[in-house]
């Protein structure tokens, strides 16, 4: 095996940072005021790829890997509402037995993501506090009503999660806020709650659109509806008007044309790698009637 | 500028392949230079280095992990698996009236099954396709071909297509079944 370790040997690809290791919330929030440049460490797996790529300049002073803070790992339940933990792992996800019967979307949403190894690793929160545009779990939690609960020196506030989203990459996490929570009200018995992906590879890869639809049916009428878009807007978008018009129309041709095409108005996608500006507002329509069509 | 203010070494406490391990290392050592570079435990592949081959699987703690994209201080206190500690891993976990003797195999099921079925070619996914198995069917232990296929999702092969290595896992099942069989 001639120089089996040869690749090794070259300068670390990523800069030198600071570690720190908080054992609660408060002690990270008091980390964070003192470092405000540091970076949140949890799952990792999308921080330690930007710590490879991070221009000089850019790279953080001090990782704070939170991942030990008691509690925050988390799934609570009770009558009302569902709580994640923002270290909530997607495996975790996958596999409880109350999300798996009552959210069945939220799990398989989550095996769209990365792989086994990636899952057991990346959590709820890092998902979130990314700000992905393509991030797949926040449409699915919007269409859920879903709120978060942030820590910061001045104690806990409470957002709806579509107000978290300010742009790629940007969370309404002030100086020294962490996420501790995202909770949805447990209201969904007789919804249908759907995700429609579009992506290359089913594996490690993310969406080039994203829809999720969430219905509650009245015989043939629309009681009820929430539709989200990923991928196609420099944030995960709620669009109220398609939502109107499925339930004022019903789940008539008519009014799903008109749903897509108002969905189709609202995005506001940029052209890619992945995918053209063009080709994305048009998948929006189909995967927009694809979902109904599931729902 | 920032770098006046970083502390350079952090200690770091695990257990790898059943040995205990201690190290100072600075913060940005992924488990992966640890495991490569510190340890000279080079039966773990660096390849894409950002998470998107599965080379560099282990197990930490018994499940799938990539070593990547893992600073080696959140794994402190873990227990840490590689593809050199697999079959002795194997061993152990075996009841002891299951083995024909004491002395450990040399190789874990999955390798074995590798090795028949021609699930290697360049070799490079190997390990990784393997680690990324054996906790498959640690969890999992009678996976159907969905469940292998889902198992090794995030396991790229620009070789063999694949199938073998379906092959080879389905025939280590099948001989961990039995195993399991004459624990009974």
């Amino acid at each position: 095996m001639p120089n089996a370790c040869r690749g090794d040997v070259r300068a670390p690809v990523r800069p030198r940072f600071a570690y720190h290791r908080p054992a609660t919330l408060e002690e990270a929030c008091r980390l964070l005021v003192a470092e405000p440049r540091a970076a949140v460490l949890a799952g990792g797996t999308d921080l330690m790829v930007h710590l490879r790529q991070s221009q000089r300049g850019k790279r953080p002073p001090a990782v704070i890997n939170v991942k030990r803070i008691p509690g925050l790992d988390r799934i609570e339940v009770d009558a009302s509402a569902i709580r994640l933990g923002a270290l909530t792992t997607l495996a975790a996800l996958i596999d409880h037995p109350i999300i798996q019967a009552e959210y069945p979307v939220l799990p398989f949403t989550a095996r769209y993501m990365g792989s086994p190894a990636i899952r057991h690793l990346a959590t709820v929160g890092g998902n979130l506090c990314n700000a992905s545009p393509a991030a797949d779990l926040s449409p699915v939690l919007l269409t859920l009503d879903a709120e978060v609960g942030i820590v910061g020196p001045g104690g806990t506030r409470r957002l709806p999660l579509d107000r978290f989203f300010l742009g790629p990459g940007r969370a309404a996490l002030a100086a020294a806020e962490l996420l501790a929570w995202v909770e949805f009200p447990r209201k969904h018995a007789g919804w249908t709650v759907r995700y429609e992906r579009l992506d290359v590879r089913r594996a490690m890869d993310i969406a080039i659109v994203g829809v999720a639809l969430a219905l509650r049916r009245d015989g043939t009428r629309v009681a009820e509806a929430r539709l989200a878009l990923g991928a196609v807007a420099p944030t995960p978008l709620r669009v109220p008007g398609a939502e109107a018009a499925l339930v004022e129309g019903g789940l008539t041709p008519a009014a799903i044309h008109r749903t897509a095409e108002l969905a189709m108005a609202a995005a506001r996608p940029i052209g890619d790698v992945r995918a053209t500006a063009e080709y994305r507002r048009e998948m929006v329509g189909t995967l927009v009637r694809r979902a109904v069509a599931g729902g | 500028m920032g770098d006046r203010a970083v502390v350079d070494r952090y200690p770091l406490e695990l257990t790898v392949n059943g040995r205990r391990v201690r190290r100072e290392v600075p913060g940005s050592r992924t488990l992966l230079e640890l495991l490569r570079g510190d340890l000279r435990l080079t039966g773990t592949n660096l390849a894409c280095d950002t998470g998107d081959c599965g080379a560099c699987t282990v197990l930490v703690d018994g499940r799938p992990a990539i070593a990547c994209l893992i600073l080696a201080l959140d794994v402190d206190g873990a227990e840490v698996t590689t593809i050199e500690g697999l079959a002795a891993r194997w061993h152990a976990r075996s009841a002891r009236s299951a083995r024909l003797d004491d002395r450990p195999p040399s190789l874990h099921p999955v390798q074995q099954g590798f090795l028949e079925e021609g699930g290697a070619q360049c070799g490079f996914c190997t390990a990784g396709m393997i680690m990324a198995a054996a906790g498959l069917l640690e969890a999992t232990p009678e996976p159907t071909e969905a469940e292998i296929r889902a198992g090794l999702e995030g396991n790229l092969c620009r070789c063999t297509g694949y199938v073998k290595i379906i092959h080879a896992v389905q025939v280590a099942v099948n001989r961990m079944r039995g195993a399991r069989g004459a624990e009974a």
